[in-house]
């Protein structure tokens, strides 16, 4: 009996373990849906637009540096 | 403008301050007139500034961050454009007030009298802004620029107060929509100069926001300088008038009727009953106020160029004109070709594929800093330009129609048809951001980001464009040209004609005849 029990113990605090650790992984993955549900789409607009705006104008500016 | 406008006229006949000086008349009335405004509208001010306060202190500490940086960005564009608004016109691109929005009012006050200037092609213009404003800049001792720094503030403020009025009072569209004027390229880069695309863009944001507050007679006052600021603008306004009107039209015959709205979520049914009955009011008192505005202008090219409208249309009422050598006409016609064919070297031509490559081409420099269509519009304008199409169309989508996205459309559509210059697209960006913003519930945080970036290349650019003045005072910053018109001023005192072989003399205190010039904005007198 009182192996039976030792048994149920190792298997529920193995449980809990399998448990608490899947927990830490959900809890890892929401806050990366939460990082995600930050940026929206239009912010993935405007990041893009920035990102070719830049591109251009350093590409202009090189261009003036290395004609001069 | 109101007071500057009459006072040129006293200036001219009545006052006669001679050197082309004007007395500080308009300026002892416009800072009475300020502190009594000032004075009576101080405790909406305190509560505005408290309504701010406590709505910044309740945002988020990133958020608040992000506002001051974008804040300080903002202020140092602000400085810049004040310190150099306060030297006199010397830049290349002042190049326009030295050649007539200064010249011309001080020549026709050295001369004493409005009669055309035979050598002057830009003297058969409408000038009356040019005009309402002389008597501020020809009252000190080097002309100033001071009055254009007042009207951005002004440009400001009723930004502010139009995102205001069409949000039902929220902070965050206001707000957004300063720090996206401020943070336009071609808006940004003009601030602090003498050139005059600013106030006549407040003119008409100004008359809007009068017209909707039922200030009816400063409504009109603001429009009819806003319409005949320049020779094309009354043909442009009247055209996207019309455009809009039949567009409008045509839309409802194909169904989308659903709702009609001002802005977003603002329906026209809660405008019209405040601005039809002003409308129809304003009309009248309009037309009647523009034979004061523009009536003096309309004469005299009638007079000299035979059309109402020069450089349009020379010589279809040549009877009411009076009799000039038939050498005249032809050089008159030519003058105006000439224009015309400089309007029409913006752009890069008007086929489909130009018209998509320009939504990007508009915004970035290609060579050095400018592009084909003159000034760039710069990262601010390419990040509303996605949130607006979007809302515009899927308002269509839904049967409701948006005016004023709907006025920015047509307004786009007829510049890019016309000039394609980027200076006369102010008024149309500036009710696309209004248009955006007024969409916006709370910006992200990631939009503010890139707000703040467009902001800081803004100020980057604002400083390279005045560097070169910083430290120096006065006469130092002078051409050599206008160094030399003013030595000739001081050594010559009397009231004899001059004559010189070039046309930008803003710092003459003579009167000028130009002579030997083939330039488009000299005509041979001979």
């Amino acid at each position: 009996m009182l192996e039976l029990i030792v048994i149920l113990q190792e298997i529920t605090s193995r449980k809990v373990r399998e448990f608490n650790k899947r927990a830490r992984g959900m809890k890892r993955i929401f806050d990366r849906k939460k990082f995600f549900s930050w940026i929206n789409a239009w912010d993935i607009y405007f990041i893009v637009i920035t990102l070719l705006y830049v591109i251009w104008r350093a590409r202009v500016f090189f261009d003036r540096f290395v004609s001069h | 403008m109101a007071i500057g406008y009459p006072i040129y006229w006293l200036e001219l006949y009545v006052f006669r301050g001679g050197h082309g000086k004007t007395t500080p008349l308009a300026w002892i009335i416009f800072c009475v007139l300020a502190l009594i405004v000032f004075f009576q509208n101080h405790p909406r001010l305190i509560a505005g500034t408290r309504n701010f306060l406590a709505w910044f202190a309740q945002e988020s500490l990133s958020v608040k961050l992000l506002l001051i940086s974008i804040g300080i960005g903002a202020v140092a564009i602000l400085l810049c454009a004040f310190y150099a608004s306060l030297l006199p016109p010397h830049l290349v691109q002042e190049f326009d007030a030295l050649n007539y929005h200064l010249t011309l009012p001080r020549q026709h006050l050295l001369r004493g009298s409005f009669s055309h200037i035979p050598w002057s092609t830009v003297d058969l213009f409408f000038l009356p802004i040019d005009f309402a404003l002389a008597p501020f800049w020809l009252a000190t001792l080097l002309p100033n620029k001071l009055p254009q720094f007042f009207f951005v503030l002004g440009l400001l403020g009723v930004c502010s107060r139009l995102a205001w009025r069409f949000s039902g009072g929220k902070i965050w569209p206001s707000v957004l929509l300063v720090l996206a004027v401020l943070g336009s390229h071609n808006i940004g880069i003009q601030l602090g100069t003498a050139m005059l695309d600013v106030v006549v863009c407040y003119l008409f944001l100004a008359a809007l926001d009068s017209f909707l507050s039922r200030a009816i007679w400063l409504g009109v006052i603001e429009l009819s300088f806003y319409v005949w600021s320049k020779p094309l603008i009354p043909v442009q306004f009247l055209v996207t008038l019309v455009t809009f009107s039949l567009v409008w039209l045509l839309l409802w015959v194909f169904g989308i009727r659903k709702n009609t709205w001002v802005a977003s979520g603002e329906k026209i049914k809660e405008f019209a009953g405040n601005t039809r009955c002003a409308l129809t009011r304003g009309l009248g008192l309009f037309l009647l106020f523009s034979l004061f505005v523009a009536g003096p202008f309309i004469l005299k090219s009638l007079r000299y160029s035979g059309t109402p409208l020069f450089p349009l249309g020379v010589g279809v009422f040549r009877t009411l004109s009076i009799p000039q050598s038939p050498e005249r006409w032809v050089e008159l016609k030519l003058k105006a070709t000439q224009l015309s064919v400089i309007k029409d070297q913006y752009g890069s031509g008007r086929n489909l594929l130009e018209f998509a490559r320009h939504f990007w081409l508009i915004a970035v420099p290609e060579k050095g800093v400018n592009n084909r269509y003159d000034y760039p519009l710069g990262l601010m304008y390419l990040l509303f330009l996605g949130p607006f199409l979007f809302f515009f169309f899927s308002s269509l989508r839904q049967k409701i129609l948006p005016l004023l996205s709907l006025w920015v459309v047509v307004s786009w559509g007829i510049w890019w048809l016309g000039s394609q210059q980027t200076r006369f697209l102010f008024v149309p960006l500036i009710l696309m951001y209004l248009a955006v913003v007024l969409s916006i519930r709370v910006p992200s945080r990631v939009l503010l980001g890139v707000m703040l970036g467009a902001i800081l290349l803004v100020s980057a650019s604002v400083y390279r464009a005045n560097k070169q003045d910083l430290g120096r005072w006065k006469e130092a910053v002078l051409r050599q040209q206008d160094k030399e018109l003013v030595q000739l001023g001081k050594d010559n005192q009397s009231a004899e004609v001059i004559k010189l072989p070039f046309y930008d003399i803003a710092y003459a205190t003579f009167p000028v005849e130009v002579v030997d010039n083939d330039s488009v904005f000299v005509l041979n007198t001979e």
